[in-house]
């Protein structure tokens, strides 16, 4: 199909925009308190090596897809679990990400409006952002990224005023364990997330970028993250942090240059609303081309429809209420982890060897 | 067919987007400006008076004015909800700027009042908690304001005008909820009081009330609150008076503070600990009552001393004061030992209160007096 192919900017802006999604408001909610920045610094290295690996199993074979590599890789029957237990995944993931953002509008703004309303409405728009073509979401990206990270710098310069620099003093207090663990939470929520462009990344127009893109992005996307999780300390101080649900939202209610500059969280929820729906749209996307693949069938966009309400439902189960959500959260590294790390790792070096021993 | 549903699509947007469940009509809104808690009557309730901004209808030139809710409840948050009992319009707690605890509540804790506004979507947490001098907060609320209609918003102005005087201790609510969860530092927040101007009762700001924990302990008077200010670095203006007379011959020199800055350093010695304070402090000469000449080069010079000398003593005297009568690190020395010795903090963290009653301080003061104003000296 023609109208599911997008340029190497395009696919660096829709990566950055899914990163971003929902990070934008759960940040700071790892254990690292005051050096939460330092956590960040040192995942992004670490997510460079996961893209690198993310990379290579797409390099192995340069002209399948990433569910024909699983297939060459482990064999017909259980490449084809692999890739299903992959899809089985991502559509808990979009329920996780519809869910994040359909709380966080409930308990920030609207707090009578059901939940459902606001899950049905994002997933209408997703879906019809998804059914548009592959093209149309990500030229839209590439249109949106700018808005999102100058608003976002906006709020981090109009912050400074109230920047209280003894907050993130005095660094590593209570020791490196602590900076470590949330390092590893930060690298599988948001970096490692990134696997998921692997079914999206073959209607690259130039397939050779692909590590140019997961590169890019992933150092673009995480020091907008650092920026603002160094911003968050600055205004909010440790215990603030990791008592609030959504940080983000509060620090940037602490904004007020005169009385004419003030309330600006409304620009947080905005860009979280244009992030995470781009989070969503990508998920939806790569769920429908891989059933897509799998099946072997012409178009996804039979797929799209039924995942989509699958995801909508879901989302209104996955957790009981909020005080859920969050305690989710610090159990979710674990629970990715064995998607994020250890199945790449394994089919990398099982795809490795298998291309080895068939050159001999 | 197309058309049909097209036309059905058209029919359900216009009736069911146009609005949502959320939806708040200003009309229907009461905004809070402020609130009052108290316990007057039986032990177990809480009272609170919410003033609520009256917008006026119809004329263009409408001054807002305010009225008052009173209720009671078993909880803050019950007492709030009860006050709807009274008003037709729902109460809307984003634009409150000040809430004023009363000195009975303030002993038994304030943290429900924190709790309650940061769990409640509404309220911001920039809002700014005082402590009240009086019998009652509710008393401060109703009182007539002098230069505004709306009691709590001159309250708030007033806090904000307090930087050209440095007498009163600012402390927003995310500040607070900062220091109540540190052992290194004890919170103070600013304290109110009743005034009588010109024949008419008005509310006066009167320094600072020291929390221990959630719990108010004492009051700072406005002079010490000043002094404590020096020491948080957050001095920006505001006076020092140097009194210098002898008996008959009246000799006084008011200096304007322009600009200070404050560095506290901690020392350890042989397993002692004691402060480095270093205050530069910025000064211009407002007033002179004396026949001396302090604009020559050697008054300026003698002038310069016995500041420093004055500063030193006066900050010393609160320092002391503040260990001796409460015992509680309200300047942040503990947070200062923290962040340049964390191994040592460590270590002394819960005997902190004890070592702060003993610790000894080293006060340097630095005063550069920037000018005289528009006017020399008086030959």
């Amino acid at each position: 199909m023609d109208d599911q192919k997008f340029t190497t900017s395009q696919g660096k802006s829709m990566m950055i925009l899914y990163i971003l999604g929902v990070t934008l408001i759960l940040l700071g909610y790892s254990g690292a308190n005051a050096d939460t920045w330092l956590a960040c610094v040192i995942s992004i290295p670490m997510a460079l090596v996961l893209v690198v690996i993310y990379d290579r199993i797409l390099k192995l074979y340069p002209n399948k897809d990433i569910h024909q590599i699983l297939k060459t890789i482990y064999g017909k029957y259980l490449g084809s679990i692999t890739s299903f237990i992959f899809i089985v995944f991502f559509i808990i993931l979009g329920a996780f990400v519809l869910r994040n953002m359909s709380e966080y509008i409930q308990v920030v703004s609207m707090e009578n409006t059901p939940q459902y309303v606001t899950v049905i409405f994002i997933s209408l728009v997703s879906l019809y952002a998804v059914n548009s073509g592959m093209e149309v979401l990500f030229r839209w990206a590439k249109f949106i990224l700018p808005i999102i990270i100058i608003v976002t710098l906006i709020t981090v310069l109009l912050s400074i005023p109230r920047f209280n620099y003894s907050y993130i003093k005095p660094v590593l207090y209570n020791g490196w364990k602590p900076v470590l663990i949330s390092s590893f939470n930060i690298l599988m929520f948001p970096f490692g997330e990134v696997i998921i462009f692997l079914p999206l990344l073959s209607g690259l127009e130039n397939k050779t970028d692909t590590k140019k893109v997961f590169i890019h992005s992933i150092i673009l996307s995480g020091t907008l993250i650092l920026i603002l999780s160094i911003r968050n300390i600055l205004l909010l101080g440790v215990p603030n942090l990791s008592l609030t649900y959504f940080p983000s939202f509060y620090a940037s209610s602490i904004i007020k240059i005169g009385n004419f500059i003030q309330r600006s969280e409304v620009i947080v929820s905005i860009n979280l609303l244009l992030a995470g729906l781009s989070k969503f749209c990508v998920i939806l996307l790569a769920v429908s081309i891989s059933l897509n693949n799998l099946f072997k069938t012409k178009d996804y966009r039979k797929y799209s429809t039924i995942v989509c309400i699958l995801m909508g439902v879901m989302s209104l189960f996955v957790y009981k209420n909020t005080m859920n959500m969050f305690l989710f959260l610090k159990i979710y590294p674990y629970f990715a982890a064995p998607f994020f790390i250890i199945i790449p790792l394994i089919t990398l070096v099982v795809g490795g060897i298998r291309k080895k021993v068939k050159k001999r | 067919m197309n058309k049909i549903s097209t036309v059905i699509v058209y029919i359900i947007l216009i009736t069911l987007l146009t609005g949502c469940w959320d939806y708040k009509e200003l009309e229907d809104l009461a905004l809070v400006s402020g609130m009052s808690v108290d316990i007057l009557g039986e032990k177990d309730a809480i009272d609170v008076t919410i003033e609520v901004l009256d917008l006026g209808q119809g004329d263009v030139n409408v001054k807002p004015t305010s009225q008052k809710l009173e209720s009671s409840g078993q909880t803050l948050s019950d007492a709030v909800v009860n006050a709807l009992t009274i008003s037709a319009k729902k109460l809307s707690w984003s634009h409150a700027m000040s809430i004023i605890v009363s000195e009975d509540v303030a002993r038994e804790g304030i943290w429900p009042i924190v709790d309650w506004i940061y769990r409640y979507s509404e309220p911001r947490i920039t809002l700014q908690i005082y402590i009240s001098k009086e019998p009652t907060a509710n008393e401060l609320l109703s009182v007539k304001s002098l230069t505004t209609d709306i009691r709590a918003y001159e309250i708030d102005n007033m806090l904000i005008s307090d930087k050209y005087l440095s007498k009163t201790p600012e402390l927003m609510l995310y500040e607070l909820m900062n220091e109540l969860n540190s052992k290194a530092i004890y919170p103070v927040l600013p304290a109110l009081e009743s005034y009588i101007s010109n024949g008419t009762p008005t509310i006066a700001l009167a320094g600072g009330a020291i929390l221990n924990g959630d719990k108010l302990v004492g009051f700072l008077e406005p002079d010490d609150v000043k002094y404590y200010l020096f020491l948080r670095n957050k001095m920006q203006h505001g006076t020092l008076i140097i009194d210098s007379s002898v008996k008959d011959k009246k000799d006084i020199v008011s200096l304007y503070i322009i600009d200070s800055k404050t560095k506290i350093n901690p020392v350890y010695n042989d397993g002692e600990l004691s402060m480095k304070i270093d205050i530069k402090t910025d000064v211009v000469i407002s007033e002179i009552a004396s026949n001396s000449n302090y604009i020559s080069q050697e008054g300026q010079k003698i002038l310069t001393n016995r500041s420093e000398a004055f500063l030193r003593k006066e900050l010393e005297k609160v320092i002391e004061m503040v260990q001796v009568d409460y015992g509680l690190d309200i300047f942040g020395f503990g947070e200062v030992v923290k962040d340049k010795m964390p191994d040592l903090w460590r270590e002394i963290e819960d005997d902190w209160v004890s070592i702060f009653k003993e610790l000894k301080v080293d006060v340097n003061t630095n005063i550069k007096i920037r000018n005289s104003g528009h006017f020399k000296f008086k030959e």
